[in-house]
């Protein structure tokens, strides 16, 4: 071999590589870009393996809101998406793991830029304010054709996909549902809860910088509910009553809550119909309309099972 | 910009080296330019604010230098290198370290403005200077002339070394780039200098980064809080080794290729040091071009000092100042890598458990000579111990940090038993970046056998004997499957340096 086709073999091989990775990203499409496309391999909706891509599948989720008509939307975290088992047409499950309330507000704008937007929003209260690191997004222009086409982390979440696909191994469409690996015994849930504990993983921490994050962040969310009209229901979900022995625990929370409530309590009045409000349904319901069985599974925690789910849906859907 | 952002990869790069092989091709003697223009260029993007003070420095030195050529041997030459060497030490260290003379190493207000700034590659940028000044007032009579302006500017600041060397000699590159014009890089060089080029890239960014993946974590785990057991602590200690290693020794790996592909031979700065079986070994193969720095400009002249003063006979005389320079030239390298008490402290420490392997190798009655196995497997152990506390001291950002560190890797039944696991979460990719460093590093030929830089300044004149039947597969020649397995690496590469996480490279910062 001539040193001179050396290199063209070189160069020609990386190229060929290249473009073959940027053409299975383009028909894969993990971040639903180009959901109508002719060249998209995959039908349009959530697939749990977009929740390995880089902005933690919110571009599908925010895409998958917009299909969507139905009159009820969740917002949360993994909490909400394994808590609530979707009713399609009715109510719309978005919970995504790890999400921030920046998150959250995005979900919000593209929900209530729909022409039917929807009536009730029931958004578990946010924990995580911010990312630590931002989620980038093709929104604010902090991904673009190279993340889009040709980053590790795009070929992998496309494989993912492509992988389940063929197999056909998971739910489609908008349904948001993922599953915890292994069975949650007594045991294990036991063994987990005095681990979590003890290294300090509350998510009940207060949110940082509280006097001036969440006024404004909640400001923004008035705007969203008043341009679409509906209401929009703060909830703190259900955690095991283990991890609500613990004082530290309470404390966090009840800081937590008293923050959000304070904060909108100062909030202008809100137009049209709209209206926030804070509901804390950690230990069940104080006037006793919703109640933890004690028997109850729990995935981990701060993870409730869709029984529990089952219980409390109809509750939030009914709050006036 | 570094060699690993997708900006240099897919457009610097290929258009540097396309207007240089254009200029050899149609204008021979505007290579030299060319190249001088696109390490400015370089050097502005990645650093435009002290562009003109590199500049400067530049101009100086090469005024300097012609001046002490123009006067005899003696006082007067000697003034003038000294006066240079202050002022480029001075440079460095009021960045470096805020210092201001007169006042300690203190920062001002007005210095303040300038720590945490440090221009892009200033430290290498003054070690060359210092070889450049010392070197020229060395010699005892002009031969032929110096290098002129745009070759010494484009000695000083190659793209491909500016940033974390390897530091080249004067000496040994006045006659290259003298010869720069003239020399003929064909497409030979040029495979093989993208070939070295892309094993670089893949060392930094497919190993290293992803073993940075559970370093970066781990050391913020412990500085939570969070002590690890005896196991996790020497594995955390094994993993930043190996980062710190693939890291430095990618970057030198491309920027010797990318001095390959343009007709320079840059030094070799690693030569396995993981494989080193005692620390003078480990010393002579680890950052060897500083090492070669401080050996001929730092330890040689104490060293031929310090045996003319005090006490005893020669041999006496010549132990003290060998553990005496070893103590200060080792030290001096700690303090160069930064003012902080954990770099001083591991080039001091370094410095003791070096002199103290001496010593006690020369007391210690010669049984089975240096092949001796059971004297190479203490010393391979005796290596890999000290560079694994070395890289703790070189990583924790503070001694806290090391101590608890060394505590529980050397004092496990004292150290609390908490949960550091739970504290991290461990990536596949990281773990496999380590299996794969390690075996590499352990037990792979390195980059200087692969490509056979046998010519190259600090490498051993020939292959000391024949590779192993295995590893000689590994040597690099004109084949398909070379071609085709490097592509894929680069492909590879690529996709990793557009994505998010790739991790700046370790040594730019000193």
């Amino acid at each position: 071999m001539t040193p001179t086709r050396y290199l063209l073999t070189f160069l020609a091989g990386a190229v060929t590589i290249i473009l073959m990775v940027a053409a299975f990203n383009a028909a894969i499409d993990p971040y639903e870009v180009a959901a109508d496309r002719w060249y998209r391999l995959r039908p349009p909706g959530y697939h749990q393996s977009t929740d390995f891509a880089i902005d933690g599948g919110v571009t599908v989720r925010i895409n998958a809101i917009r299909r969507s008509s139905a009159p009820v939307l969740l917002l949360g975290t993994s909490r909400t998406q394994t808590g609530f088992r979707t009713l399609p047409g009715q109510v719309f499950n978005a919970g995504q793991p790890g999400a921030s309330f920046d998150d959250v507000r995005r979900m919000l704008r593209a929900a209530a830029q729909r022409p039917d937007p929807p009536l009730l929003y029931l958004v578990e209260l946010p924990v995580k304010l911010a990312q630590y690191t931002p989620r980038p997004s093709f929104e604010d222009g902090s991904m673009g054709p190279f993340e889009r086409f040709l980053a590790v982390h795009t070929a992998m979440a496309s494989s993912r996909l492509a992988w389940h696909t063929m197999l056909n191994s998971d739910r489609t469409a908008h349904d948001f549902f993922t599953s915890f690996s292994g069975e949650m015994t007594a045991a294990r849930h036991r063994r987990i809860a005095a681990l979590t504990l003890r290294n300090g993983r509350i998510p009940f921490a207060g949110p940082a910088d509280p006097a001036t994050y969440v006024p404004a962040a909640l400001e923004e969310v008035r705007r969203i509910c008043g341009r679409s009209g509906g209401r929009i229901l703060f909830y703190e979900p259900p955690a095991w009553p283990g991890a609500l022995s613990h004082p530290s625990v309470r404390s966090a929370l009840a800081i937590r809550l008293s923050t959000y409530r304070a904060a909108l309590a100062r909030l202008r009045p809100l137009p049209g119909a709209c209206s926030l409000s804070v509901l804390d349904f950690s230990a069940g319901d104080a006037g006793n309309a919703f109640r933890i069985p004690p028997d109850a599974e729990w995935r981990d925690p701060y993870h409730f099972d869709e029984e529990i789910g089952a219980r409390l849906l109809p509750i939030l859907v009914s709050v006036r | 910009m570094a060699f690993h952002d997708l900006s240099f990869l897919i457009a610097f790069l290929p258009a540097a080296l396309a207007l240089f092989h254009l200029a050899q091709r149609y204008r021979p003697a505007w290579k030299g330019a060319v190249l001088l223009l696109a390490s400015a260029l370089f050097y502005a993007l990645g650093d435009p604010v002290h562009l003109p003070l590199l500049a400067g420095l530049v101009l100086t030195n090469f005024v300097a230098g012609r001046v002490m050529l123009r006067r005899p041997a003696g006082r007067g030459r000697t003034l003038v290198l000294a006066a240079a060497i202050v002022l480029d030490l001075a440079v460095l260290a009021a960045y470096k370290y805020g210092w201001v003379p007169g006042q300690g190493p203190m920062a001002t207000e007005a210095l303040a403005v300038t720590q945490g700034q440090l221009p892009l590659g200033l430290s290498f940028f003054t070690l060359q200077q210092i070889t450049y000044l010392v070197d020229l007032w060395r010699r005892p009579a002009p031969r032929e002339g110096p290098l002129g302006l745009v070759d010494y500017a484009l000695y000083s600041s190659f793209f491909a070394q500016i940033v974390v060397g390897p530091i080249l000699r004067y000496d040994q590159a006045e006659p290259q780039y003298r010869s720069l014009s003239r020399t003929r890089v064909g497409a030979v060089e040029a495979a093989r200098g993208l070939s070295l080029f892309t094993i670089g890239l893949t060392k930094k960014l497919l190993i290293a980064d992803s073993i940075a993946l559970v370093v970066d974590p781990a050391f913020a785990a412990v500085a939570a809080g969070h002590p690890p057991g005896f196991l996790e602590a020497w594995l955390v200690g094994w993993a930043y080794l190996l980062q710190l290693y693939f890291d430095f020794s990618g970057y030198s790996d491309m920027a010797i290729g990318i001095g390959i592909a343009v007709g320079l031979r840059l030094p070799i700065n690693f030569n396995s040091p993981l494989k080193a079986s005692s620390p003078s070994e480990c010393f002579d193969r680890w950052h060897m071009s500083l090492v070669a720095f401080v050996r001929a400009y730092l330890f040689a002249p104490l060293f031929s000092f310090g045996r003319k003063i005090g006490r005893g006979g020669t041999a006496a005389r010549s132990l003290r100042s060998w553990a005496a320079a070893t103590i200060v030239s080792l030290t001096a390298i700690g303090w160069w890598h930064g003012a902080e008490g954990t770099f001083v402290l591991s080039g001091f420490l370094i410095a003791i458990v070096a002199v103290g392997y001496q010593l006690w190798s020369l007391a210690l009655p010669r049984r089975g000579g240096r092949s001796d196995p059971g004297r190479r497997l203490g010393g391979r152990a005796l290596v890999l111990t000290g560079l694994i506390v070395f890289g703790i001291f070189f990583r924790a950002d503070t001694l806290d940090t090391v101590g608890v560190l060394l505590r529980s890797m050397f004092l496990p039944w004292t150290a609390p038993q908490l949960s550091f696991a739970a504290a991290m979460e461990v990536s596949p990719p990281a773990l496999a970046g380590v299996a794969a460093g390690s075996a590499i590093a352990l037990f792979m030929p390195n980059t200087m056998q692969i490509f056979g830089l046998f010519g190259h300044p600090g490498a051993p004149a020939v292959r000391s004997g024949p590779l192993p039947r295995w590893p000689a597969r590994f040597v690099w020649n004109i084949r398909p499957a070379w071609a085709g397995a490097l592509s894929l690496l680069f492909a590879a590469a690529l996709l990793f340096a557009g994505s998010r996480g790739t991790a700046p490279v370790i040594y730019a910062q000193f």
